[in-house]
């Protein structure tokens, strides 16, 4: 009987100890859409909130399209204006998938596993599914997930005479970052 | 002598220069026009073959050019300024602001959102990331927080915060939202600064 409970406590334990989902609220990312003719269109939003199932391999991510912070005003306010982020009308963009080789990735051991990500985006109101390559490293007590990939900005209605005009890339490119 | 060690710095130089003499640069709120464009207005001025109507013209559309040009380089210089010589439009608590989001969402955002508010309360919570500390205001009964993402300036302000401490933080609110990922509402501010 004492075998068992003390058993049973050891599960427990470990299981809390190893909780599966990790949560952020300060995941990162960059967008970058500039071209040679405007150095100014790129931004970051270092509040992310992200989870990784570590058993399972599934990753989110949700971030407020306001918090995007461009080093320019007119640049951000045209960002969040009709047309391109509507973030009024779309207030955050989000990703949900997994990490199709979980297994790959051994979260007691320390190094740099090269993943690959299968999911949906959801931005500007459109959802498109899209798969990109990306590292998780694990060092310690810490894991951190990293992507990089680009979007077409067509593929989620995001039009404007600047794109026209070659000085907003067609395909900008995302950069992803959390630490767990 | 000139050396080769010297070339870098007189290259520098000469890009210093072509760059104030042909582009207009501001300074203490006045915008002075480089010299070149003044000369060329004078120069104008004083063509005699010209009728005085076709004058006009030219001189009206060099002014024309010269504010489009300033306009334009005035708008991609543009940026933020510092938060901390910002002025408020709101003065709040963080815990009845959490409160007012999770009661409308959508009334809060309309009346926040975008604005400078300054936020008093307890840091609950200091996330660093890479070169980032995030500081936290959570409600430890819904798990509701706010998040404040500090200007670069500001930084080392955010870091040298310790949980408990009592903050007064002034910041540009992006908005509140429901995260599905946390099944809580949260509310994000950019461009942090402690208000002093």
């Amino acid at each position: 009987m004492k075998k068992s409970i003390l058993s049973l406590a050891l599960v427990l334990a470990t299981g809390l100890l190893f909780a599966q989902k990790k949560t952020t609220t300060s995941a990162g990312i960059n967008f970058d859409a500039t071209t040679s003719l405007d150095a100014l269109p790129k931004a970051e939003n270092k509040t992310v909130i992200a989870s990784l199932d570590t058993k399972t391999g599934k990753l989110a991510f949700e971030a407020t399209v306001k918090s995007f912070t461009f080093s320019n005003p007119k640049i951000q306010e045209h960002f969040n204006g009709k047309g391109w982020m509507d973030s009024d009308q779309f207030p955050t963009a989000s990703f949900a998938g997994s990490i199709s080789n979980i297994n790959d990735v051994t979260f007691t051991k320390d190094g740099i596993y090269n993943v690959t990500v299968k999911g949906e985006l959801s931005l500007h109101g459109i959802v498109k599914p899209i798969e990109t390559k990306g590292t998780v490293t694990v060092n310690g007590k810490s894991i951190k997930a990293a992507a990089n990939f680009s979007i077409k900005l067509e593929d989620y209605d995001v039009k404007g005479g600047a794109i026209v005009a070659g000085k907003v890339s067609k395909e900008p490119t995302i950069s992803v970052n959390a630490e767990f | 002598m000139i050396t080769d060690a010297v070339v870098p710095f007189l290259k520098i130089n000469i890009i210093i220069r072509i760059y104030f003499h042909t582009v207009p640069f501001q300074c203490s709120n006045t915008v002075y026009l480089p010299r070149i464009w003044i000369l060329t207005l004078k120069s104008m001025m004083r063509m005699p073959k010209m009728s005085s109507r076709n004058k006009k013209w030219i001189i009206a559309l060099v002014i024309l050019l010269v504010a489009g040009g300033t306009m334009i380089w005035y708008l991609f210089t543009l940026k933020y300024e510092d938060m901390s010589s910002v002025k408020a439009d709101y003065n709040v608590q963080a815990m009845d602001f959490i409160k007012t989001f999770q009661q409308d969402m959508t009334a809060a955002n309309k009346k926040y959102a975008e604005k400078i508010i300054v936020v008093n309360g307890m840091v609950s919570a200091i996330e660093m990331a890479d070169t980032t500390a995030n500081i936290k205001m959570i409600d430890t009964t819904s798990g509701a927080y706010i998040i404040f993402a500090f200007q670069q300036q500001h930084l080392n302000e955010a870091k040298q915060l310790k949980e408990g401490d009592q903050v007064s933080i002034k910041g540009s609110c992006s908005n509140g939202a429901f995260s599905h990922i946390l099944e809580t509402e949260y509310i994000s501010f950019k461009r942090c600064a402690i208000n002093k």
